[in-house]
């Protein structure tokens, strides 16, 4: 067993473990944590697949900022000092008939496609971090040709070069409606208690 | 495979040390530290303090503005990152000619959400209240 696929066993091994936890557990904040180290080693094996743009993004939207926004809610909300939450047994069948469809779902498309180790030429790259970077940045030169992988008869499909440039600004002016909106709300609260 | 694993070596290195101190700090006061329990030692520690009330309680719902303010600046933060990547590199990634509109497109990039903050400093957003 090669370092890569015993890196690869342990991550999948502790997203798979935690995210037992996180279904099996009563305790909220038990929950949380179990989700924590499920959504971390998840991102661990972006890594290793050597997506390490979306790793970064799956650290940082997933365990910096949802968590904070579970922690929070929690912290927010909970009403004694342990929440435990009652599972029924009607809720648990049909939360495995739910997550036994999904799992179905996803092993019926897996079996469809073809092995990638098949299809990828030995030229084949990945996306890295600094090529998106140039792509957000407008410079299109730099966007590898890199093509669809996985299809039936081991077809490609060409990808043009392409640049984000204006998603790129677009995202930023979505921040700032996100921020004036939060200022929006704190105002009106604000405005209403003067009132009272 | 564009996955190098030498480029993780120091993040592996950092998590072997950040491990085992975790583990081997408890372990080594549990094995050598000395134990004289007295009522004030099973105190909960408040920075001397005497503690007030429990401290398990709700939170103000104001800090919940601070955490849709942090998320805001976390996404931020993830568009600066590929830039980062990108910037430091040599080579024909981006056209040494691009590097100046760059720089300015950066510039426009951060000065969108610095608008955002001066309205939300303005609007007393930051006051605690």
């Amino acid at each position: 067993m090669t370092l890569h696929a015993a890196l690869f066993y342990i991550l999948a091994t502790v997203t798979a473990i935690s995210a037992i936890g996180v279904a099996v557990t009563s305790n909220i904040v038990r929950a949380a944590t179990w989700l924590l180290f499920a959504l971390a080693s998840t991102a661990g094996i972006y890594f290793l697949l050597g997506a390490d743009f979306l790793g970064a993004t799956q650290l940082i939207v997933y365990v910096g900022g949802t968590m904070i926004l579970v922690v929070f809610g929690v912290m927010l909300t909970a009403s004694g000092p342990f929440v435990n939450m009652k599972v029924g047994a009607a809720e648990w069948a049909i939360s495995l008939a739910v997550g036994l469809l999904l799992y179905s779902v996803l092993a019926i498309v897996l079996l469809q496609i073809e092995p990638p180790s098949r299809n990828i030429p030995p030229n084949h790259t990945l996306l890295p971090s600094k090529h998106i970077g140039a792509a957000l940045l407008g410079s299109s030169s730099s966007t590898p040709e890199a093509k669809v992988t996985g299809l039936r008869g081991g077809q490609f499909i060409p990808r043009t070069r392409v640049s984000y440039l204006l998603p790129f600004e677009i995202i930023s002016v979505h921040l700032l409606v996100v921020l004036i909106g939060a200022a929006y709300l704190a105002r009106a609260k604000r405005r209403r208690e003067d009132v009272a | 495979m564009d996955f190098f694993l030498g480029t993780y070596y120091p993040v592996f290195m950092y998590l072997v040390v950040v491990i085992g101190f975790a583990i081997a700090a408890p372990l080594t006061a549990h094995l050598i530290a000395p134990r004289k329990v007295t009522p004030v030692k099973q105190m909960p520690y408040e920075s001397g303090m005497d503690p007030i009330g429990d401290a398990r309680m709700k939170f103000d719902v104001k800090f919940y503005l601070i955490a849709i303010l942090f998320l805001v600046f976390d996404v931020e933060l993830l568009f600066l990152y590929p830039w980062a990547a990108t910037n430091q590199t040599t080579g024909s990634l981006i056209p040494s000619a691009f590097k100046d509109v760059v720089f300015w497109e950066i510039q426009a990039f951060l000065l969108t959400v610095v608008v955002a903050y001066i309205y939300a400093w303005r609007k007393g957003v930051f006051k605690w209240r």
